[in-house]
């Protein structure tokens, strides 16, 4: 079967429990001492204020998440994929209710509700004139936007090039939550996506497969992807990670690191 | 007027999420838009639904007549006035 490689070279990961690499180790390696307090708030100084009140708690994780991977030292990457299941599903669901009872529609809400607006303020605030995408891929999301970097790496001649990938997904709101089979740990996940196997890192290959068995199984609430996802990049000895959506299966394994 | 122009301070900054903005903050004379408080055209929609929900006051979306009431907080606390008084 074919399969993709890829490095991790780089992440950072935001939640109001956990924010600096240490605390996700722990996490990871379900070594943290007490139950983490939900005090964190993301800080983004290089967003201007006017355009930072437009950004949900969930969007300043995003955006701080992916802030933490555009250091002035580094090449910029070639292109951003904002990933999220859900988007700014909370806003959605207020426009929806206003609809609802005939009440006129906040523009502000509308604007900021659509897919690409958290990747829209980023490229704003951090003047970004590379490409941005914005994927929802129901439960394949996370998958499917590690694929897409993959692709758009592919087609390239230049191998130090790289891809931010930007992973983000809240809790689903009332009147959704019965609905929501995933536990969110991980509010917003950055990645640094590279095609070169000589960059320092996290080497992975993936392939996907159709699934074969679909009956229909009883829903059962699971981590969601992009924690799987970190849990696996951060678990030492953890070699494999399978990501089962709907119809497919993607199958992640660890390669081993040339440098070592 | 003095007391309607706080208050419609308050509504910008309510309506329009000014974060870490005060009523002091705003002149009642400087610009709105662009320059001095700094809104755009997302603010622009949003406060003429504020003005709708707290006032009942409709304004056309693109008018130059709207574009003179947005002009500052005294002018939007004139429309507000003359509306109460009509």
């Amino acid at each position: 079967m074919e399969s993709f490689q890829i490095t991790i070279s780089d992440w950072a990961a935001f939640s109001p429990c956990r924010m600096q690499r240490e605390e996700w180790q722990a996490w990871a390696d379900g070594n943290e001492g007490s139950a983490a307090e939900a005090g964190y708030k993301p800080d983004l100084p290089w967003v201007n204020a006017m355009l930072r009140r437009r950004l949900s708690p969930m969007g300043r994780a995003a955006l701080w998440a992916a802030g933490q991977l555009l250091d002035e030292g580094r090449a910029e990457p070639i292109a951003t994929i904002f990933a999220s299941r859900h988007g700014e599903v909370g806003r959605t669901v207020k426009l929806l209710r206003d609809l609802a009872v005939q009440a006129p529609l906040s523009p502000a809400s509308f604007s900021l509700s659509v897919h690409n607006a958290i990747g829209g303020i980023h490229s704003i605030a951090n003047k970004v004139f590379s490409p941005i995408s914005a994927i929802s891929a129901g439960p394949d999301t996370v998958c499917a936007a590690l694929l897409e970097a993959y692709t758009q790496l592919a087609v390239r001649p230049g191998d130090e090039d790289e891809i931010l990938c930007v992973f983000y997904d809240d809790p689903l709101p009332e009147p959704l939550e019965r609905f929501d089979l995933e536990q969110h740990d991980v509010q917003a996940l950055a990645v640094r996506v590279s095609l070169a196997k000589s960059v320092e890192g996290i080497p992975v290959a993936f392939s996907l497969e159709e699934r074969q068995d679909l009956q229909e199984q009883a829903p059962v609430k699971k981590l969601a992807c992009a924690d799987q996802f970190l849990r696996f990049l951060l678990q030492e000895d953890t070699p494999t990670l399978e990501l089962s959506a709907d119809r497919r299966t993607w199958r992640w394994r660890k390669l081993a690191r040339t440098s070592a | 007027m003095t007391e309607l122009k706080t208050e419609l301070k308050k509504l910008v900054i309510d309506a329009l999420d000014l974060e870490d903005v005060t009523v002091d903050d705003i002149d009642s004379s400087e610009p709105l838009f662009i320059d001095g408080l700094g809104l755009d055209s997302i603010d622009a929609l949003e406060l003429g639904l504020a003005l709708q929900k707290t006032y009942g006051i409709k304004l056309a979306a693109d008018s130059e007549e709207t574009r003179k009431h947005f002009a500052s907080i005294d002018s939007l606390a004139e429309l507000v006035a003359s509306h109460k008084a009509a």
